[in-house]
């Protein structure tokens, strides 16, 4: 009966925010946003970034260009 | 390269090939006027408009206002190749989150936009590879989310995770799964 109040009551109250809505990072090798409840989102993991172009395969890696984190070009 | 009516009806089919999906005419469906209707009655989208200028996308179903491979006044071949891509990414999030996706999407605006900003992705992947562009304002493209239910900061948020993995487009690199999938077919044509 208590996990379940608890259970309710975590889904009524939702999660605590953690960021601030806009705001990027990256987490490992995974770009995240965060969202309108305050909660980090992944938009994309750099590992798994395929490409247009049959040669001169590209490794990507999360980094900060602009304004913002995203997958840069590996060197 | 131009895109022809063999070429949109050629990609459809690959698309659905490798995600067991399939399309329908919208106009056909009973289901989609009965979801019209009840979109309608709580205000959300005319069921006219919800009928005619929406593609939409349940499960593995692409219900479409539009003959595939026919030009009309409302879909050019283009639109269809992009909405192709599009919706194909929404049966690819179906397939991998579950009943997960169709709760987040219908119960929650802030990972609807997140939903929506993967698949505007996708079309801007194929965007580039046939135009070699992206739009001006990335960003200001999920305002169309505005008929999705989805607040202010919904849409800034899904404009900055546009904005985030157009930086990766306009690099020749694919972040969705659907473009990556078109791509096995669209590399006969580089």
């Amino acid at each position: 009966m208590r996990l379940m109040m608890l259970i309710l009551g975590l889904t009524l109250t939702g999660c605590p925010a953690v960021c601030e809505s806009l705001q990027s990072r990256c987490a490992h090798n995974v770009v995240e946003v965060c969202d309108s409840h305050g909660q980090w989102q992944p938009i994309m993991n750099c590992d798994e970034i395929g490409s247009q172009s049959f040669i001169d395969p590209v490794v990507w890696s999360c980094g900060y260009e602009s304004d913002s984190h995203t997958c840069v070009e590996v060197e | 390269m131009r895109i022809d009516q063999s070429f949109i009806v050629d990609l459809w089919n690959h698309m659905e090939r490798h995600y067991g999906s399939k399309h329908t005419s919208k106009d056909d469906s009973s289901f989609m006027s009965t979801v019209g209707g009840a979109l309608d009655l709580i205000n959300v989208l005319d069921k006219d408009d919800f009928m005619s200028t929406y593609t939409t996308t349940i499960g593995n179903t692409i219900y479409c206002p539009f003959v595939v491979g026919v030009p009309d006044d409302v879909y050019s071949l283009y639109d269809q190749f992009i909405i192709c891509i599009h919706e194909h990414q929404h049966v690819y999030q179906y397939q991998k989150d579950g009943l997960t996706f169709f709760i987040d999407y219908l119960a929650d605006s802030s990972d609807r936009a997140l939903y929506e900003a993967e698949a505007l992705t996708a079309g801007f992947e194929m965007r580039w590879w046939y135009k070699q562009s992206l739009p001006n304002n990335i960003a200001a493209r999920a305002n169309v989310l505005k008929h999705y239910g989805c607040n202010e900061v919904d849409i800034a948020v899904a404009g900055k995770a546009l904005e985030i993995a157009s930086k990766v487009v306009c690099k020749g690199g694919i972040v969705t799964d659907a473009s990556l999938t078109a791509m096995e077919y669209l590399r006969q044509f580089d």
